[in-house]
């Protein structure tokens, strides 16, 4: 069991899962704590984990704050995913990103800490939906769109020209 | 920052964070009025957005 909170802070989610690894015994851990305070007292822990995306695809289960970038490598990786939204983000917005990503069955979005042993079982237990991702065609909408425009003039310039009419 | 080059005169194109699903950011609400084009990294935002546009998911 890998748990992370990427480079933030939240240390409830890292009280929780040092709780639940007692509770889930003998399946053993690591903690990345990031930023945060909390000192787990039954799995070993390390603010940032030298590695760690390389460690995912290894781990039977990763347990994670709910940041687009975690959350994206952690799915990549394959590893079945326990994700908890951080409610001090901004406008809690991380909560928006794991429902989707819950109801297509790509994770486990655990909305209270209470439910999280429960929930590492079941993403233990049973398989996820592995992440299809779309084509991206951003860059080439963005150079078509630059291939057709000309440079806008200046704010200025367009106050001035309208005064000359 | 996206104003101050809209009154330069720069063309501005906006990616919005994958994180925001159903909703607009801050930086996206803020630049949503001046960006030439306008970019979502979800299909659905477009609901929240119109005009905006899901070309795939960067990240």
């Amino acid at each position: 069991m890998l748990v992370t909170v990427g480079t933030t802070s939240f240390d409830d989610l890292v009280v929780a899962a040092d709780a639940a690894a007692l509770e889930l015994r003998p399946l053993d851990g690591l903690i990345q704590t990031g930023e945060g305070a909390a000192q787990p007292a039954h799995l070993p822990h390390q603010a940032f984990v030298p590695g760690l995306g390389d460690l995912f695809a290894r781990a039977s289960v990763v347990v994670a704050h709910g940041g687009a970038a975690t959350t994206f490598e952690v799915l990549r990786s394959g590893a079945p995913l326990v994700s908890v939204a951080n409610p001090d983000r901004y406008d809690d917005h991380q909560t928006d990103l794991l429902r989707v990503l819950d109801e297509a069955g790509h994770l486990i979005w655990c909305r209270e800490l209470s439910g999280l042993v429960e929930s590492i079982e079941r993403a233990l237990a049973t398989p996820l939906a592995p992440l299809q991702e779309a084509e991206c065609t951003i860059a080439q909408e963005i150079d078509r769109y630059l291939a057709q425009v000309r440079r806008p003039r200046p704010i200025w310039r367009r106050v001035l020209k309208r005064r000359d009419r | 920052m996206c104003w101050v080059g809209w009154v330069a005169g720069s063309r501005i194109v906006f990616v919005e964070t994958i994180a925001r699903v159903t909703g607009l950011s801050m930086a996206g609400r803020l630049t949503r009025p001046i960006a030439d084009r306008f970019f979502v990294q979800w299909p659905q935002a477009q609901d929240q957005a119109p005009g905006a546009i899901y070309a795939g998911q960067l990240m």
